[in-house]
């Protein structure tokens, strides 16, 4: 097996952010600049796209793009860049990741034209209005409810919330879990909060190792097993889907390194967003450059490089939360800080 | 008491349901 297609699964997933542009400035959000001063033209993101693709055809994979901010519906290159990935065979889907504030039904009625497009994330931090006010801005929740009703009429996308849990919300899963299938909603995606950015400001946020239990506790309280249950250490994310016959969870291990990385509005390319570290600039390097030269990427793909209890774990393709570690120890190759397990 | 062992032992019969980079837990909710 060639060293590209080591251990890589198709399709090879590309978070895409292409602007740091946006409406709001919540509590936790990982920037800290909020202008245009990075952004690529049209020029350079088709530049930047052509790039990706050239390397995906030569790999043989399929691409699964989903473009994000800041907030993508704020920079009018959207739709050009939109329209032309669409046309591109090797590109399986495409999804949106936005603070769902923008998607009036014009919006919608815009976004429809492109047939890949099939997922709408969209934020929610709270199973209710204070909670999730408190994080995003005044305001928002209720604004959110009106466009998801929107969307939900014209049937046309998958609506996936995506929930950060931290401090201050961590208790509001199971009113979320309620809305979520209140609205007839599609997933709920569940990600823990990294101080990052102007997050850094509240990095007592940060869950403990303890109030994560909690979370997975509360997750076992939705879907109770009589037999054994599944280990929820490899998994970074949680996704519950709620749209075949009954709820069901997934689970979401570390992907850095194996089949996706982060693209940032300058092309500068990261192994996750939340792992800030640059390994290449698209506008220079080419996708298989990055992806077989980047050292930090060969580091992070060697469990036995871990330290602590992760380079021991017989888990063999869980090496913890490389993005936490570094967040909150200053080293990217540290034991995950939320490992629960003491006798590995 | 939930053992390492038992994470482990779980880890292993859970780890093959793969769908796209998510892993199928194996938990339905009965409603």
């Amino acid at each position: 097996m060639s060293f590209e297609n080591w251990q890589m699964r198709d399709p090879f997933h590309i978070q895409w952010h292409i602007t740091h542009l946006c409406t709001l400035r919540c509590k936790h959000c990982y920037q800290n600049d909020f202008s245009n001063k990075d952004d690529l033209d049209g020029s350079g993101l088709k530049r930047l796209s052509d790039n990706l693709l050239t390397t995906l055809r030569d790999w043989d994979k399929t691409a699964c793009v989903h473009l994000t901010g800041g907030e993508p519906l704020l920079k009018p290159e959207l739709f050009p860049l939109l329209n032309d990935l669409d046309q591109q065979p090797i590109v399986e889907e495409l999804g949106i990741i936005t603070n769902g504030l923008l998607l009036d039904s014009k919006m919608i009625r815009r976004l429809s034209g492109f047939s890949k497009l099939k997922k709408i994330k969209i934020s929610m931090d709270g199973g209710d209005s204070e909670t999730n006010d408190t994080i995003r801005s005044k305001g928002t929740f209720e604004k959110v409810m009106r466009n998801i009703s929107l969307i939900k009429k014209d049937e046309r996308f998958e609506i996936i919330l995506m929930f950060t849990v931290m401090k201050k919300n961590f208790r509001s899963l199971p009113p979320l879990l309620k809305l979520c299938q209140d609205l007839g909603v599609d997933g709920l995606i569940i990600e823990r909060f990294i101080p990052l950015g102007r997050g850094k400001e509240v990095m007592g946020e940060v869950l403990s190792k303890e109030e994560w239990k909690v979370v997975i506790g509360t997750l076992l309280d939705f879907f109770p097993t009589e037999g054994e249950e599944p280990s929820f250490l490899p998994f970074q994310a949680f996704q519950i889907r709620f749209n075949g016959e009954e709820p069901e969870l997934l689970g979401a291990p570390c992907v850095i390194g194996m089949d996706g990385l982060c693209i940032m509005p300058d092309g500068d390319v990261f192994p996750c967003r939340r792992l800030p570290i640059s390994i290449g600039n698209l506008l220079d390097d080419s996708l298989a450059e990055i992806w077989k030269g980047s050292e930090l990427l060969d580091r992070l793909r060697k469990k036995e490089n871990l330290k602590g209890k992760c380079g021991k774990c017989l888990m063999k393709d869980c090496r913890g939360c490389r993005s936490l570690a570094l967040a909150l120890t200053g080293d990217y190759l540290e034991e995950d800080p939320h490992c629960w397990e003491d006798d590995v | 008491m939930w053992t390492y062992r038992m994470a482990l032992r779980s880890y292993l019969r859970y780890s093959c349901n793969q769908e796209g980079g998510w892993k199928k837990l194996g938990l339905v909710r009965q409603t």
